[in-house]
Formats: structure tokens, sequence, C-alpha cells
């Protein structure tokens, strides 16, 4: 059983680990849509002080950033059914990996929210200032003055989340789900030779990592130029 | 006696010091002036090794460098013979004014904490801060961090203090106070090298003054001899867009 | 599967399971965090100084380690472990197998290893917020670099990294949990284990997520605090 690691593995399972990709993709992407979704509303409610939701949201987000999200996903995998059965829906023969997007969409968002607050905060209160006594509405000042100044701000640290997630998107085998992990533990089992399919899935996380922060590269030098 | 002979800098393919000679006697107070790139800020930094000069050699009292083999203890000795005066002053922001003033005292030359702190008392009152020695940079005006700054550089009781536009960052109000110090220090006989734009500062002050331009030297003299009497076209352009009211007269 | 959520069941016995192995989760947390900020000053000094060959090696490692996830750090150097362990020990004449080894310690060396890199850019990355003038000032006052540093950076540095080391260390606690995944009982698996005779996992879950939350909770005031203390200079 403890055989000597074998290099060439690592490459000849490659293709079979590539072949689930498209799973770990998914996962990121939807999770970072929601995210950025639901948490541009978590942050709206947080920046305008709304009464009891503010409180609420703050809890929330506290949660998701003080817990590991290996807890987060069980708690959904076993909560939310639970949940929805008390009020008769039964939910427990959805697949398995939409009960993972959905804690990495929460997850996310709790983590974007906080991100967007803090770079809507930053535009200094004159922009805002200056775009009334020009004479746009409020809705107007936000997406023609503020949000693309708060987009600039924020992008490097939205960056960091997506690959932050991508990596946090390696524990949701521990569910069954059969992404690029998934495919290692049925290729080990197979072989006997799960340290080499590790190893290869080490080197997709850190290419697609490679490319999600050059793209992100690219787009803060390019925006540096079109917007201001 | 401080005394530089054939000093050269380039950054990378930008030659920026092409060659300059300087010779320094004790209680001087030489001003550089000039156009910017012209290299007068990078020869000062020469000077204590904040740039690594190309080639040339450096003589500082009884200390002789070919700086283009400088060791470690080469540097370390230059440094503690000479201090500066930055132009965005540049205390340490961790430590009050008097800690400022003490720090090269104490860290450096292992001078007892109660000598340091007689003599950084002394020095701050000389620059006209006896009721700020306990203040952080932060809570202090650009004027008076620049004090604290001179102080700092005066307790050290080095052989020259090297002045790098030490007015240039501050608001106009403030830069008088400044200046007024500068003069009482060349008042007691200190040696000094200063890089800047004020230009009567320079007249009243100086014993020599330096024209560089393009990374050389291109005139020296007593301030009457530069400011009235220029003898290059170089110099007396430069000295008619700077001051086009002085130029022809006595 | 019940419908109802045993509150009793969480608070009286999955809670107090996952408190018990508290002190692992600790562990697993802050020795790899203290092994990373000695080690991790040491690579951003030499990543500052731009030390030679060493320098651009550490950058490498660095970006490798701070580029794959934890978990596979983790599942690999386990099974590294396990594969070579046997064959060194041999040639050494230890009498000791792989598998008498507490996982512990292979959870340790992992997450030591990804502290260490993470730790390392925090400090740099203070080193660097602190002003070039800063050096400057004093190295012209006749300072070494080394006095330097002591003296005039790192107080400056410090409070600068504070937040970031503070997000560092929850993230080792957060990460310290995935040790099950190497049998290694700390608070999670603690809570987990009370929950195989009677299928509560979702009690149980909630209970170690609890026990997390505060500990992170508690975490973040102590940093805010330190944060505080070592910022004074700044009339803060």
């Amino acid at each position: 059983m403890a055989q000597y690691f074998d290099g060439k593995l690592v490459f000849e399972y490659l293709p079979e680990l590539l072949s689930r990709i498209h799973i770990t993709l998914l996962l990121v992407f939807t999770a970072t849509v929601f995210g950025m979704i639901f948490g541009s509303v978590l942050a709206l409610i947080r920046i305008h002080k709304i009464l009891i939701l503010n409180q609420l949201v703050a809890i929330y987000i506290s949660f998701v950033r003080g817990t590991p999200i290996i807890v987060q996903m069980f708690i959904v995998y076993y909560g939310f059914p639970a949940i929805l059965m008390n009020l008769g829906i039964d939910i427990n023969r959805w697949d398995k990996l939409i009960f993972v997007i959905i804690t990495y969409g929460l997850n996310t968002s709790a983590f974007m929210s906080e991100i967007i607050r803090s770079a809507i905060t930053s535009v200094s209160i004159g922009q805002s200032e200056a775009s009334y006594s020009v004479g746009l509405t409020k809705i107007q000042t936000f997406y023609r003055i503020i949000g693309p100044q708060a987009l600039k701000t924020a992008l490097p640290s939205i960056s960091t989340t997506i690959v932050g997630l991508l990596q946090d998107s390696a524990i949701a085998f521990s569910l069954g789900i059969v992404d690029v992990m998934g495919e290692v533990q049925v290729l080990g089992a197979r072989t006997y030779h799960t340290i080499e399919g590790y190893v290869a899935a080490g080197i997709i996380f850190f290419v697609l990592g490679a490319i999600v922060e050059k793209v992100s590269g690219c787009i803060e030098k390019n925006t540096l130029f079109s917007k201001l | 006696m401080i005394e530089l002979k054939g000093i050269h800098k380039a950054f990378g393919k930008n030659q920026v010091l092409k060659g300059v000679d300087i010779k320094v006697e004790k209680g001087d107070v030489v001003v550089i002036i000039g156009p910017s790139g012209s290299g007068k800020t990078t020869l000062l930094r020469c000077l204590n090794f904040l740039e690594k000069a190309d080639d040339g050699e450096l003589t500082i009292g009884e200390t002789h460098v070919d700086l283009k083999h400088s060791s470690k203890q080469d540097i370390l000795k230059v440094r503690r013979q000479t201090a500066m005066v930055f132009q965005s002053y540049n205390l340490f922001n961790n430590k009050t004014a008097i800690g400022n003033v003490m720090e090269g005292l104490v860290t450096g030359r292992k001078v007892p904490k109660k000598e340091a702190e007689e003599i950084s008392k002394k020095v701050l009152d000389k620059v006209g801060l006896s009721d700020k020695y306990d203040f952080y940079p932060c809570h202090l005006s650009g004027g008076q961090q620049q004090r604290v700054g001179i102080a700092r550089a005066l307790a050290l009781n080095p052989e020259v203090i090297l002045f790098d536009e030490p007015t240039s960052a501050l608001d106009p109000e403030l830069v008088g106070d400044v200046l007024g110090v500068m003069k009482k220090v060349a008042e007691e006989g200190i040696t000094m090298i200063v890089v800047t734009h004020e230009m009567s500062f320079a007249y009243d002050i100086a014993s020599k003054v330096i024209f560089m331009e393009g990374g050389v030297i291109v005139e020296q003299g007593t301030p009457k001899d530069i400011f009235t009497n220029a003898k290059e076209e170089r110099t007396k352009k430069f000295l008619k867009r700077i001051v086009p009211e002085w130029s022809y007269t006595i | 599967m019940g419908n109802q959520f045993d509150i009793n069941f969480m608070v009286t016995i999955a809670l107090k399971a996952a408190i018990r192995y508290v002190p692992i989760t600790l562990e697993l947390a802050l020795i790899p965090f203290v092994i990373g900020t000695i080690l991790g000053t040491i690579i951003a000094l030499v990543r500052l100084y731009n030390i030679k060959y060493i320098s651009k090696i550490l950058q490498v490692i660095v970006v490798i380690i701070k580029g794959v996830p934890v978990v596979l750090q983790l599942l690999i150097v386990y099974f590294a472990v396990l594969q070579c362990f046997d064959s060194v020990a041999k040639t050494l004449h230890l009498s000791i197998r792989a598998k008498n080894i507490n996982s512990v310690y292979i959870g340790l060396v992992a997450l030591s290893f990804f502290a260490t890199a993470y730790i390392s850019e925090a400090i740099r990355g203070a080193l660097t917020a602190v002003k070039k003038g800063q050096y400057e000032a004093g190295y012209s006052v006749g300072l070494t670099k080394v006095q330097t540093l002591r003296q005039i950076i790192l107080p400056q540095a410090i409070p600068v990294a504070m937040p970031m080391l503070c997000s560092n260390l929850i993230g080792l606690i957060k990460g310290s949990s995935l040790v099950f995944m190497i049998s290694v009982t700390d608070l999670l698996n603690g809570a987990l284990i009370t929950a195989n005779s009677n299928y509560k996992f979702l009690e149980a879950y909630v209970a170690a997520a609890i026990v997390y939350w505060i500990l992170c909770i508690v975490i973040e005031k102590i940093s805010y605090v330190l944060e505080r203390k070592f910022y004074s200079f700044n009339g803060r």
C-alpha cells in the first residue's frame, strides 16, 4: 500500500482531474456572483444603518467570518432541509452541489459586504457633495461617481476574496461533491496513489489562482486609464 | 576639513554626477544652487552614503574613503561624523521630540542616557522648542518638526551638517523660523553644506556658493561673486530665472 | 433524522465535548502562529534587504504555499510523511514507525509552513509600509541597519501588521478544523464524535460553530486592544 511517489502519475492524473474542473469553476463563479449581489445588499443595509436589520447583518457577518467553512457547509447541509421540512418543503433530494453553492454564496456575501462597505465609505464625501451641487440625483451620483470609484478601490480585495473562495472550494469534496478534489478520492481509491493526485490537484488550484490574479491585475491597470 | 574628488554617479543610463570636486573648510557655510536634476541632492546624499557613488574620493577630517571600494566600516565612520536634515524632516514617528534627538547619541554612540538627555534638552532649547520635549511628531507643525530635525543633527556635534532643501516642504509662514535657526547654527561656526532654493538666505549666510548644472560644478565663489558678478553664461541664465531683480545689481 | 433541533443535546453533550478539545485547537493554531511569526519575520527581512539568491528562492516558496489550498497542504504533508517516514526511520535505526506518530504533529508541521508563508507576507507588507525616510534618518544619525530596525522601523511596523496578523491567526483557527481529515481529535472532531450514535450531526456542528465563533471574537478583541497600545505614538 505504501508505494513510492510516482512522479509520472501526477501528469497522468491531470487530464482526469481537469475533466471535473467545471464543477470547481461553476462553484466559484456562482458563489462570486451571488456574493457580490447579496453582499451589496448587506453592505447597503449596514451603511444606511437600517434599524434591526443592521444588527442582524452584523451578527451574520461576524458568524460567517468567525467559523470554519466546513462547519458552515454541514450546517447548511443538515440545517436547511430541517428548517424547510418544518414548513412542509422537502429538499432532501436536492443535489449536494446546491447546498455547497448556497454555503459558499452565503460565505462570500459576508466577506464581500465588508469590502464593498469600506470601499464605498472610503470615497470622500466631497464627491457626493460636488455631485449634488451640479444637480445629479442620489441614484445618478451612485452610479456615475461613487460606484466607479468604490469599485476601483475594492477590486484588489475582491480578487483576493475570489482566490480565497477558490482555495476554500477544495473542501467541498468532504460533502461528496465530485469536483477536482472529489476526483482525486476516486482515483486514489482505485490505485492507492492518492498523494500524486493531491499534488496534481495542487498544481491545478495554483494555476487557477494565478490566472485570477493575472486577470484582475490587467483589469486594475485598465480601469485606471479608462475611468480616471 | 572636507574634500570630495572626482565624484561620479549614474542611475542606470542616466549619468547624474560627472566628476565633482569640492573643498570645504571648517566653519564654512557652503550653499549649492542649481536647477532640478543638476545632481545637487545626489551629491549631498553621496556624502553620507545614502547614495553610493560609483567613483571618487571622500575625505572628512581624519577619515579617507575610496568611494569605489567603500567598506561597511567606512560608511559607518562617515555617518558618525556627519548629520543630515531632510526635506521631509523624517523624524522618527515613534519617538518624542527629545527621543528623536537622543536616539543617535544613545543607540549610535552609546552615550549614557542622562548625559544624552541633557545635551538634547540644551539643543532643543537652542532651536526654540523648550516646551515641546515630549511631543510626538504627529502633534508638531512642519516648521517645528524641521527644527527638531536640526536639533537632532546638532546634538551629534558632527564635522558637518548636510541640509537637503530643508524648507522646500514648508508652508511659507514657517520657512522664516527654520531659516532663522539655520542662521543661528551658521553663526556658531558649524560647518554646513546646504542645498536650497532660498536665494536670499544663500546671499545672507553663505561663505561659498556653488552653482551646479548637468552633473558638474559650473561656477563657485563667494555670494557676491556669484549673485552679482557671475562669470559663466549658464550661471547668469539660471540667476535671471530665479532672482530676476538681482542680476546686474551690486 | 429528528425534526426538532435538540438544544439539550447540543448544550449538555456536544458543546461540552467541543470545549474539552479546545486546547488541541488552540495548540494547532498558536504553535504554527508563533513559529510563523519568528520564521516569517526572518523571511520578510531577507526579502526586504534582497539578499542575493535566498530572497528569490523564498519568494517562490511563499508564492507556492499561498497558491495551494490549506487542505491540500495538510493532506500532502500527511501522506508524504506516512510514505517516507518508515524508510527514513529504518535508515536511522529508530524504532518508531509512521503509524505510531500522533497525527497532531503532522498537522502542526503542515500548518506551520502555511502560517510562515502568510505571516511573512503580512510582516513584509508592514515593513515596506514604513516610509523610506525613516530608514534614511536612522542611518544618517549613525545607527546600523540592525539598530535602525530595532529602534525605529519595527515599532512602527508592528501596529501596521497587527490587523493582518489577527486575521492570520483566525485563519489558522479555522484551518485547524480540517485536521479531522487526518484523524486528529480537535474541537470539531470532538463534537462530531458525540453524534456518531444518535446522528444529531446538526446539533454537533452548531455546537462546534459556537465555540469557534467565540474563540474568533476573543482574538479580535485582544488584537484591537493590542493595536491601540502599540499605536499610541500616533495620537490615536
